[in-house]
């Protein structure tokens, strides 16, 4: 068992203060965003006529910022955190580890710069990163394939690796792959129909290879963690990821169902989506019985409770996934805001609220706390940040249905809009509810770092 | 079980093996599959539009009549993101090299305005998306492989979600006039539409006229070039569908039902007009409502209310008497006088009237007129 001094010694403090902090910038930019282009649905748009804030580009930034402004940066932070306490072994190189930094903010905001004011995109969902800034990114990811497969690669020469390291390690190889794949294929070597079936992978791949094993890799170190016990089952831990590794990289076709992509690649993107739901579940049950007999932890454990909010939403989203992505629902669901609630609920929902969870928990330690500045602060960031997440999820649900069933309809295509008003209105409503809550999070964030007296941690540990 | 959990396992296996596996099956195979379609270059495109005289090339001849600035400023016009170059004075007329740079700097710009982000551009064989999206009387055709399998499809732009309608088959739906204004200010020709209007893709020419500059040029240009690959060449479909439509009054309910349904939206109360009126018109003189209502007249003008342009009762007053003038006015040889601020709008149509024989002409002033 190593001692706290220890500890100190094997994380840099400062990469995971800087990352994470840069994560919760660029997730406020990109909510408000988000809400700003909301307000071109509702029609009351505030900077009409404008070039650079035409709201298409602005979209972009949304779905771009989310991507590699906000997830890259929070997970590389507690990656920073967790990988060298989980494996005891420090990072290949800080100097590395801060050139990473610098490049990474560049990468974002040269994206911004590009899409706003250059009018330099590309059309690949969730690559909208013109393409000569893609190499960059592939550069950068085999950097951070180097910076945290050293501390993996020495800890496996000892013993098997912790859960958590194998979701790391297979998501470090496989994201650059996936990059590369996706953003070039399309546009250098195929066109149409195979386009489409690589975007599509890549969209699915982005979300399943990067940013859920990342994800899980973490909730497996901070969740025993924090509960101060053991994972319930290391054979479900191992279904679950095994399961996960082998279906998630088939689901992309799933997109673009009934599109002129061959059928036998649909039906096996819809085989592979519902078979990877009864791996999801089992890693469910897993954390579901870890938590049985210290739930009663979640009611004075904020980073707790946003974990298992997540989890929870998590497996909503996948459950409902199983369903949506059969041919039958899709005549209806698909081009509606169906999907937008669904992408909301996985992207704020499971892995906003994760890593805010996460964030929570560690950010104190990096400043010698032992808690937040304030209780209330917190707990109001939770409540606005889950309702308003809730609220926006079944608004566009319930919206996605009217659009699908008036276009089968054939009614004249402003009806469509026209019956969408109301629930576009009531997801700015929620838009502004994640906001508030996101604002409450970063003061608390700010005061915390900032407080001079060490913050007691009387009130909070049970 | 110990060997499974090192890193060079999960590595090899879940990080390389299984990737490999999954995209042999989602998109190797799937390519492989597809392999004998060839992929065509922008100039390929262009080639095959010209030699079948499609209706990209003439909306494209059109747009470089009514704005020949913008053409000229479009072949001074650089962009290294695209690779596009000047194109010397002297080849600066509509041909293969005007056009192909239009297509490539308006994908672009499709592209860079993410007007991919609410128009998808894919017809599915599901959810009545062929009689939609379709053109009636002449493809029913859903997305197929090959109409994608080209340089302006790399990225695919099937996208992913529809705020506004499907733009696969827009060379059929609407014309050069009418993409100009709604292009401009969505309102114009769609009241209730939020869509956002665009006006860095316009400039004012030496006249005062607001026209598009030479990146609207191309944007509309690559707009007309969707689904033209669709229209049966040589005659326009817009104008022909529509004659089909008023020559056969024997239709049953059910056809003329289903043609309702196709209709674009704003089209579909004067098709329902259209069907009542047809009997009562006389054979062998022109019938003004006839030419008004075949001509496309109806997409920007309505009896009682201004959309587009103004309304006929609003022509009728400020024209009553003056015959001779409106008739002036349609051969392109008079003043805007009733809204000259829209007359930008007005003017590329122009051309669809002054082809009209005199007969027709007055027949079609009469008709106007008769709104009083």
């Amino acid at each position: 068992m190593a001692t706290n001094t220890e500890l100190k010694n094997l994380v840099n403090y400062g990469l995971v203060k800087a990352h994470v902090a840069m994560g919760l910038i660029f997730f406020i930019i990109v909510g408000l965003v988000g809400f700003l282009y909301s307000l071109q649905l509702d029609g009351i748009y505030p900077f009409p006529g404008i070039e650079f804030l035409s709201p298409g580009r602005v979209r972009m930034i949304h779905t771009a910022g989310a991507a590699y402004g906000f997830l890259v940066n929070m997970f590389t932070g507690l990656l920073y955190w967790a990988v060298p306490r989980f494996t005891g072994y420090r990072v290949l190189s800080d100097a590395l580890g801060w050139l990473m930094w610098i490049g990474l903010q560049a990468a974002v905001l040269i994206t911004v710069v590009a899409i706003l004011f250059l009018g330099m995109a590309d059309n690949v969902e969730w690559g909208e990163t013109p393409w000569w800034i893609d190499p960059i990114i592939v550069a950068w990811l085999l950097l951070c394939l180097m910076q945290f497969g050293a501390p993996l690669i020495k800890a496996s020469q000892r013993g098997p690796l912790y859960v958590s390291g194998w979701y790391i390690s297979a998501m470090l190889v496989w994201t650059p792959l996936v990059v590369f794949m996706g953003n070039f294929i399309p546009r250098f070597w195929s066109a149409g129909s195979g386009a489409g079936a690589v975007q599509s992978t890549f969209i699915h791949d982005l979300v399943g290879l990067y940013v859920t094993p990342v994800a899980w890799g973490l909730m497996y170190y901070f969740v025993p963690v924090i509960m101060k016990k053991p994972m319930w089952s290391h054979g479900l831990s191992l279904l679950g990821f095994w399961g996960l590794a082998f279906f998630y990289p088939m689901n992309g076709v799933h997109h673009f169902m009934w599109s002129p992509i061959p059928m036998f690649a649909q039906y096996s993107a819809v085989f592979a989506t519902v078979a990877i739901e009864f791996a999801v579940t089992s890693v469910l049950i897993n954390f579901m019985m870890t938590l049985r007999g210290s739930a009663e932890q979640l009611k004075y454990n904020v980073p707790l409770r946003y974990m298992y909010t997540g989890a929870i939403f998590y497996w909503i989203t996948c459950f409902q996934c199983a369903f949506h992505v059969t041919l039958t629902f899709q005549k209806v669901i698909h081009f509606t805001d169906w999907v937008t609630g669904h992408a909301h609920l996985i992207m704020f929902g499971t892995f906003g609220l994760w890593v805010l969870g996460m964030a929570e928990y560690v950010w104190p330690r990096l400043f010698g706390k032992e808690t937040m500045y304030s209780k209330g602060l917190s707990e109001g960031a939770y409540w606005l940040l889950m309702i308003g997440v809730l609220a926006m999820f079944f608004d566009l649900t319930a919206g996605g249905l009217v659009q699908g069933f008036d276009w089968i309809g054939l009614n004249p295509w402003i009806d469509s809009v026209n019956f969408s008003k109301p629930f576009w209105y009531f997801r700015s409503i929620a838009g502004l509810m994640m906001l508030t809550g996101l604002f409450m999070y970063a003061l608390n964030f700010f005061k915390t770092a900032t407080a001079k007296a060490g913050l007691s941690a009387e009130l909070r540990e049970v | 079980m110990g060997k499974m959990e090192r890193f060079s396992f999960v590595a090899l296996v879940a990080g390389i093996l299984f990737f490999l596996f999954a995209d042999f099956i989602s998109w190797a195979l799937p390519m492989f599959v597809l392999k004998d379609i060839p992929k065509k270059s922008v100039e390929d495109l262009v080639a095959e539009a010209i030699a079948k005289n499609t209706t990209a090339w003439s909306d494209f001849k059109k747009l470089a009549r009514y704005y020949p600035d913008s053409l000229k400023a479009l072949c001074a016009y650089e962009d290294s993101f695209t690779g596009v170059t000047k194109i010397s004075d002297s080849e600066c007329k509509p041909n293969e090299k005007t056009f192909a740079k239009a297509l490539k700097v308006g994908h672009r710009w499709y592209v860079a305005e993410g007007c991919w982000n609410c128009h998808s551009q894919m017809i599915r064989p599901v959810s009545n998306e062929t009689l939609r999206f379709g053109i009636p009387g002449v493809s029913n055709h859903v997305s197929y492989p090959s109409e994608y399998n080209n340089e302006l499809q790399a990225p695919v732009l099937w996208g992913t979600k529809r705020i506004g309608p499907d733009l696969i088959r827009e060379a059929a739906v609407h014309n050069v006039g009418w993409q100009v204004a709604h292009l401009y200010n969505p309102q114009y020709t769609s009241p209730g539409s939020n869509m956002p209007g665009y006006p860095w893709y316009y400039t004012k020419d030496k006249n005062g006229n607001i026209v598009p500059n030479e990146r609207g040029l191309s944007l509309l240009a690559y707009v007309m070039w969707l689904g033209s690959w669709e229209v049966k060449p040589p005659k326009d479909f817009r104008i022909e569908a529509k004659a089909v439509e008023t020559a056969t009054p024997g239709a049953t309910e059910a056809e003329s039902a289903q043609k309702e349904a196709k209709a674009p939206a704003k089209e579909e109360k004067v098709a329902a007009a259209t069907q009542e009126e047809k009997a009562a018109a006389p054979a062998g003189k022109p019938n003004g409502q006839q030419i008004f209502q075949s001509k496309g007249c109806t997409a920007c003008h309505q009896a009682e209310v201004d959309t587009v342009g103004p309304a006929l009762k609003k022509i009728a007053e400020a024209y009553a008497g003056k015959k001779d003038e409106l008739i002036a006015f349609l051969k392109g040889e008079h003043d805007a006088i009733v809204d000259p601020a829209k007359f930008a709008v007005m003017q590329p149509q122009l051309s669809t009237t002054k082809a009209l024989s005199d007969e027709e002409r007055a027949a079609l002033a009469e008709f106007i007129l008769s709104h009083k």
